[in-house]
């Protein structure tokens, strides 16, 4: 019993000496250690307070942005619990839409769509669930670039607006969705309207500042923007999505790629093994097959075709796969900065091939560090 | 065969499944609400197009028998049911490997289903 109480009270003492030298003296490393005692006490709102000042005052600590998005998830948990409860025994739409919009700040997109869902189907003239499912949509859009979500996103908003039309967080994200796909007249439309209501706001002037820099339709481009949106961003899917920050590194790995042996080339039954850089040239290779110019070919257009499609049918950026057809496996891999491709017998062990990739590609980083 | 794919969908992880023949036409589906299933259906008939095409560069007889696709937000797996596919998405943190028995059981189930139909339609 004693115990216990000493060890409350020297850890009371410890939060009340780092609060104080956090007064005094505050820096990131400080907001971190007391952030973390505070999570240990279970004092989720003041460590939630805490972070949200250090965040302002250093945006660019990205361990305090990660404590503060962790202890979000800590919160919106609870939170999700509480209204689940007040779901069961007294449902209303106001919970349907909030309960909507923690799991889309979760990344839980499927749940947030079917909760919202639900809401619009019992309160179909509630604005807020109608918003939701926009902006679960958007947050999509946002990673996937699909036309799809696009358009699902736009009719879900504009169903919102139509029941709400002086709510901001709808027209903020009509505006900032038709400024993304380029649709000037409609961006413009809600921009005006949003100045209307918040005539001073430094956001919206920003992106009324940004509207004015769209240029002007051509009448050949066609109507569908979020289809040419769509088709902007696969164009650029094959560039590197890093700035020029990373790009002495990248080009320090791929050298070492290309000057290190023949990829995979011990493994019995690998027919060939490919390692193309992010705009599809060919790095290393090595080949088994008597047409090794033909197994490239179809090594490049297995790459593209399911790098485009994956994003399309909204699974986001492909990573790794494997396909069996009739007389092969081929397993593919999209890396940041590279990414491979390897024939091999049927027979061949998915996990083997797994593994020496794995082992291949952290001996190409470890050897271009160590360069 | 609907109820065969919600079955298949009660698995924690799975978003949906459906199947389709190789040009896009719906079979049956049962797609969550967060996907079209127009679109799915034509987007991934888009890519085994363009996978089988690939493949026949090697061989002309070849064809995509099973595909397994692991991207950001989420995994997708087609299985080859002889003149169709079963589709099927699921989500980024469920594992496949464990999850893979099920969908081939699925495949399966739809398979043997299938006979009895033609052999029905045959008499």
């Amino acid at each position: 019993m004693f115990g216990f109480l000493f060890g409350w009270m020297r850890r009371q003492d410890k939060v009340e000496k780092l609060r104080r030298r956090w007064t005094q003296d505050p820096s990131p490393k400080l907001a971190e250690k007391l952030a973390c005692v505070l999570i240990e006490r279970h004092e989720i709102n003041q460590a939630l307070a805490l972070l949200k000042r250090a965040c302002r005052m250093y945006p660019r600590a990205e361990r305090i942005a990660s404590y503060y998005q962790k202890v979000m998830h800590l919160k919106s948990s609870d939170e999700i619990r509480a209204l689940r409860q007040a779901l069961a025994t007294h449902p209303s739409a106001q919970i349907h839409a909030r309960l909507s919009e923690l799991y889309r700040f979760l990344g839980h997109f499927e749940e947030a769509l079917e909760i919202a869902h639900e809401g619009v189907k019992a309160y179909p003239d509630y604005a807020g669930n109608h918003l939701a499912i926009g902006r679960v949509y958007f947050s999509r859009f946002s990673k996937t670039a699909s036309a799809h979500d696009g358009r699902k996103t736009a009719s879900y908003l504009e169903k919102a607006y139509a029941l709400d039309p002086q709510n901001v967080k709808t027209i903020y994200h009509l505006a900032n969705l038709y400024l993304r796909v380029g649709h000037k007249p409609k961006a413009e439309t809600y921009l005006a309207h949003l100045v209307e209501i918040m005539p001073s706001e430094s956001r919206i002037l920003a992106l009324q500042k940004r509207c004015h820099q769209i240029p002007q339709e051509d009448a050949r481009a066609g109507t569908d923007y979020f289809a040419r949106y769509e088709a902007r961003r696969m164009g650029q899917a094959g560039m590197t999505s890093e700035g020029p920050k990373r790009g002495a590194d990248v080009q320090t790995l791929q050298k070492q790629v290309a000057s290190a042996g023949h990829p995979l080339s011990d493994i019995p039954g690998v027919q060939g093994a490919y390692v193309f850089d992010p705009q599809e040239k060919l790095l290393n290779h090595h080949s088994t097959a008597s047409e090794p110019g033909s197994m490239q070919a179809v090594a490049q257009g297995i790459l593209k075709a399911v790098r485009v499609n994956a994003r399309r049918m909204t699974i986001g950026a492909f990573s790794q796969g494997h396909l069996v057809s009739g007389k092969r496996k081929i397993f593919f891999y999209d890396f940041n900065d590279m990414s491979m491709l390897i024939f091999a017998d049927k027979q061949v062990r998915n996990d083997l091939i797994h593994r020496k990739v794995t082992e291949y590609v952290e001996d190409m980083i470890c050897e271009t560090a160590a360069s | 065969m609907k109820k065969i794919l919600e079955q298949l969908n009660q698995i924690a992880g799975i978003r949906g499944s459906m199947v389709m023949t190789q040009d896009g036409i719906m079979v049956a589906e049962a797609l969550g609400p967060d996907l079209d299933d127009d679109v799915v259906a034509a987007l991934a008939s888009a890519l085994l197009g363009a996978l089988n095409k690939s493949l026949q560069r090697l061989d002309e007889e070849d064809l995509v028998q099973d595909l397994v696709l692991t991207a950001s937000d989420g995994k997708m797996v087609f299985v080859n049911l002889g003149n169709a596919y079963l589709v099927v998405m699921a989500k980024q943190d469920m594992v496949l490997a464990n999850t893979m028995v099920e969908i081939k059981s699925t495949a399966h189930k739809i398979l043997n289903r299938r006979v009895p139909e033609t052999r029905n339609e045959a008499t």
